[in-house]
């Protein structure tokens, strides 16, 4: 197997806040292949966007990454200046965030923001920029780019606005496509439509995705590889089809029973019991063990490491033994 | 006695509701599109501005506005000989504070919470705290009584006027003495009139700095320059560029506000430092008990800020491509 | 958050309540500005509860004059000169923080009393009423608001009270059209509809519900004009149309020392800095409770 294309490796962020000390991330663990999509799942507030927020280094100010490294084709992440990651973002590594509507500057036309980014990292004139808009618009399927450049974001629908975003994320045509939550704002069809056509442009391009999502059935859907976060772990890795059929992590098998299927009509609907830990005061041991119905001593005691068990696949619980 | 003062009270209240007031409900902030339109045509608003100008001035001339008891001039003709004075200050005083409030505003949003940030809040809430007309006296006696180097009042010397006369274009001392190029009388002139613009400009300046600066933190927190960031874009272009021209909506309401306080300072400035402005004259006309006057300014005064709230609105349409007129 | 309470939820809120508040005289004393502004105002509060016990000179107040002491320079026996009539100005600028708090207090007050509700209730009826009321405030604010009071102080006779009056008609539609933009967006709210439901009258819904929702910036606002009050009722006393001598109220005093500016500078002066330092103790209070009631900046701590 090649060496991963992005590589996250023990990261810890902290944050400081009035009530204490969050601990948002206790040691992620991720790795992602050049063209696959890989999809990050887990309740909200485990630290998905954290996770991605980091690899840009872009983590609010009173946020600090305490320990870990984030590999990028072989180049830590963490050690490069605050100007060599700007030339890398949008360029290289791009983010879509989840709300268009508030992620667009309101006073510009579309066309200029895009024209923006293109003209920063490809260093070309504006004519020049303007027509590769163009192209990048016809990308993301959005009808008539030359009428569009000219509109502002509130004169867009939701769908069309995301659909922008994408397009300026992938103008530069970068190696990495970080999307978090990108639909969670827009309807169900649209939400189709958008996945199906990310998928193209990954197939086309060999384009990385790291899809952040907390909809199971999305990642089950698109995802080549599945990573479960649960509290600022990831929990479980492998690859898609594995893990469906057969998860391994308590918590995964709590997702996957939580989906409501055909079959479960008229029965109720498993829940994971328990609400997600203070991250304050983390517990001890395996951060899971209060919810999880097969938590025994140790799993109080001692965190369990994630182990490699082969076929790609890793987990992180004390029940799995190599 | 009191015939008279019912009757002035309710001609200054009806005054403010006369036709000619209109604007005061095509600016209302929470005026709707149909309502406007409205409006405009029931009141002939569609006009071009001029022509409303000229019927209003039509009106004025038409004996609405009588006569001083004071002066025994008309008072349209008195208001309008003191009115270039006024303004002459009142935007000096503006342009002094949003020299100073904007960029400080600008920079200690950029710098929220460090030693700058904590010491222009401290300015600022100290500019809106000094009364202005202690300041002005203040200065007199620091600058002219103690330094002498600044003169106590007025607007021209007296000698300076006999011997290097300004021509009157626009009535502003500081422009006309410029185009005509007579030095002197420049000087002059601006030494006059820097003491009470920098008085009157210190309540402003503590305005335009605090809201600046909070208008700078708000959009310095939108998503949308997360974006940018996450896209790359260079800091201070994603400031200067991005920030800026979402920051400078609000900004423009506060000069909207900051100026209406101007007015109102403006008149207690003009009565210590004798400028021989509105403030000055309707003060006297108040000694006087002049009342044609009084309900003359008050007039002028509301127009004054409704039309400037009406420039600044245009111009927050232009720039805001949310805003529908 | 807008709810209605059931008794059990009732003393939960309270508790809540109580929480939120601690948490905010928390902020506020963390501040060292605001802690700076709460001192000094506690400051002037003891020199206006115990002046005739801590004024040099306590008959000054009475107005009795040592003609041959008048305008005397700053010296040890009247630290900061005295006045025409021979009055010790320390005496007179202690006595004067009595009046001054109470005109800042008082105007505040009123303003309040008469805008907050009259907004509530035009935001949460609407319809004619709501434009009559609108239409109303929009005359009073596209005016400058000192001239306005101006206008009335001359109107009404020149007086302390007067003046405090004429400040407080001239300031309260600020009031009505803060409490009514947070009204109207009330209204829309289900336990609106739920409380129509369970056949609450309109007034109750106002009284109990709007009304106390819409509490926040009002009380904000009101903080900060506590200093914009004094100086106004300064302004007006010094133009003549507030207090009239030989009441020791600062902005008078100043319009006294006026006249013999150059003679005796100590007239005009120190009255000033009191007034400069009771605006500023106020404004520096309420922008500290409005950084300290920011929902969002309670979260995060400068790293």
């Amino acid at each position: 197997m090649s060496a991963p294309l992005l590589s996250v490796q023990d990261l810890c962020v902290h944050f400081d806040t009035y009530d204490g000390v969050v601990k948002a991330l206790d040691g992620v663990n991720l790795e992602i292949p050049g063209g696959e999509m890989f999809g990050l799942v887990g309740e909200t507030g485990c630290g998905k966007s954290v996770t991605a927020l980091s690899i840009m280094r872009l983590i609010p100010e009173n946020g600090r990454i305490v320990e870990g490294k984030i590999f990028f084709r072989a180049e830590n992440l963490l050690n490069k200046t605050e100007e060599e990651m700007r030339r890398l973002r949008g360029r290289n590594i791009s983010m879509i965030f989840q709300d268009p509507t508030v992620s667009l500057n309101p006073v510009f036309t579309v066309g200029q923001q895009i024209v923006d980014v293109i003209m920063i990292h490809q260093h070309v004139e504006k004519e020049e920029a303007t027509r590769r808009a163009v192209e990048a618009f016809k990308l993301v399927a959005l009808a008539d780019p030359d009428k569009t450049l000219k509109l502002y974001p509130h004169e867009l629908s939701g769908g069309m606005q995301q659909r922008v975003m994408i397009a300026m994320a992938l103008s530069s045509d970068p190696d990495v496509l970080i999307a978090d939550e990108p639909t969670s704002s827009v309807d169900v069809t649209i939400q189709a439509q958008l996945l199906k056509r990310l998928l193209e442009i990954k197939s086309a391009r060999r384009l990385a995705i790291l899809l952040i999502t907390h909809s199971m059935g999305i990642v089950a859907e698109t995802c080549d590889e599945v990573g479960v976060m649960y509290a600022g772990n990831v929990v479980e890795v492998g690859p898609m089809r594995d893990v469906l059929k057969n998860p391994l992590h308590p918590y995964t098998v709590g997702l996957l029973e939580a989906i409501p299927k055909p079959q479960s009509r008229g029965k109720r609907l498993p829940m994971v019991r328990g609400t997600i830990p203070d991250l304050i005061n983390r517990p001890p041991g395996c951060t899971f063990h209060p919810r999880c119905s097969y938590a025994m001593e140790i799993c109080g005691v001692e965190k369990p490491a994630t182990a490699d068990i082969g076929s790609g696949r890793q987990v992180a619980c004390h029940l799995v033994k190599r | 006695m009191i015939v008279i003062v019912g009757i002035s009270a309710i001609t200054f209240f009806l005054a403010r509701i006369a036709p000619s007031d209109p604007a005061a409900l095509w600016v209302g902030i929470h005026a709707r599109a149909e309502q406007i339109e409205k409006a405009r045509i029931e009141l002939g608003l569609d006009k071009p501005l001029y022509v409303q100008y000229y019927i209003y001035m039509r009106d004025l001339i038409g004996g609405d506005w009588g006569i001083s008891y004071r002066t025994r001039r008309p008072v349209i003709e008195d208001i309008l000989s003191y009115l270039p004075a006024s303004m002459e200050l009142a935007i000096t005083g503006q342009i002094i504070a949003i020299t100073i409030g904007i960029p400080l505003g600008v920079i200690a949003a950029s710098r929220k919470d460090t030693k700058i940030d904590h010491a222009s809040r401290v300015l600022a809430i100290a500019a809106l705290s000094i009364p202005v007309f202690w300041i002005g006296i203040l200065l007199q006696i620091f600058f002219s009584r103690t330094l002498g180097i600044l003169p106590i009042e007025g607007r021209l010397d007296l000698g300076v006027s006999m011997s290097h006369p300004i021509q009157e274009i626009t009535g502003f001392y500081l422009i006309d003495s410029l185009l005509t190029g007579n030095w002197i009388a420049f000087t002059d002139s601006l030494k006059h009139i820097i003491l009470p613009a920098i008085a009157l400009a210190s309540y402003s300046t503590g305005l335009s700095l605090r809201m600046t600066r909070s208008t700078m933190i708000e959009v310095l927190r939108e998503k949308y320059l997360k974006t940018a960031r996450a896209f790359g874009l260079p800091e201070n272009k994603v400031r200067f560029k991005y920030a800026l021209k979402n920051a400078i909506v609000p900004t423009l309401m506060v000069l909207g506000i900051s100026f209406s306080w101007s007015l109102t300072g403006a008149f207690l400035v003009e009565v210590i430092f004798n400028w021989p402005g509105l403030g000055t004259y309707v003060w006297r006309a108040i000694l006087a008990v002049d009342y044609p006057v009084i309900v003359g300014i008050a007039i002028i005064a509301a127009f004054i800020i409704l039309l400037t709230n009406l420039i600044l609105d245009l111009a927050q349409a232009w720039i805001d491509p949310r805003v529908r007129l | 958050m807008p709810e209605l309470s059931t008794p059990t939820e009732g003393r939960e809120k309270r508790e809540a309540r109580f929480r939120e508040t601690r948490l905010t005289l928390h902020i506020l004393t963390r501040n060292p500005l605001s802690l700076a502004s709460i001192v000094i105002f506690a400051f002037l509060l003891f020199l206006a509860a115990f002046a005739p016990w801590v004024a040099p000179y306590p008959d000054a107040y009475k107005g009795v004059p040592h003609v041959e002491d008048k305008y005397m320079p700053p010296s040890p026996e009247h630290i900061f000169g005295t006045d025409y009539l021979g009055r010790d100005i320390l005496s007179l600028i202690i006595f004067g923080t009595r009046l001054s708090l109470l005109a800042g207090f008082t105007i505040v007050a009123i303003a309040v009393a008469i805008g907050w509700p009259l907004g509530v209730i035009a935001g949460y009826v609407g319809g004619k009423v709501d434009d009559i009321v609108m239409r109303v405030t929009d005359m009073f604010l596209a005016f400058p608001s000192l001239v306005l009071a101006l206008v009335i102080a001359f109107v009404l006779g020149p007086s302390l009270i007067n003046s405090m009056i004429a400040i407080s008609v001239a300031w309260w539609p600020w009031y009505t059209r803060l409490a009514r933009a947070d009204a109207a967006s009330l209204r829309e709210r289900t336990f609106v509809e739920a409380s129509k439901a369970v056949g609450l009258s309109d007034g109750t819904i106002m009284r109990r519900h709007i009304l106390p929702n819409t509490m926040a910036p009002i009380v904000v606002q009101a903080t900060m004009d506590l200093g914009t009050a004094i100086l106004a009722e300064a302004g007006l006393s010094f133009l003549g149309l507030g207090a009239q001598p030989p009441t020791p109220e600062w902005g008078l005093m100043i319009s006294m020392g006026r006249s013999v500016t150059f003679s005796a500078w100590w007239y005009a002066t120190f009255p000033g800095i009191f007034i400069f330092i009771t605006a500023m103790a106020f404004n520096l209070l309420g922008d500290g409770l409005r950084e300290a009631l920011d929902p969002r900046l309670r979260r995060i701590r400068g790293g």
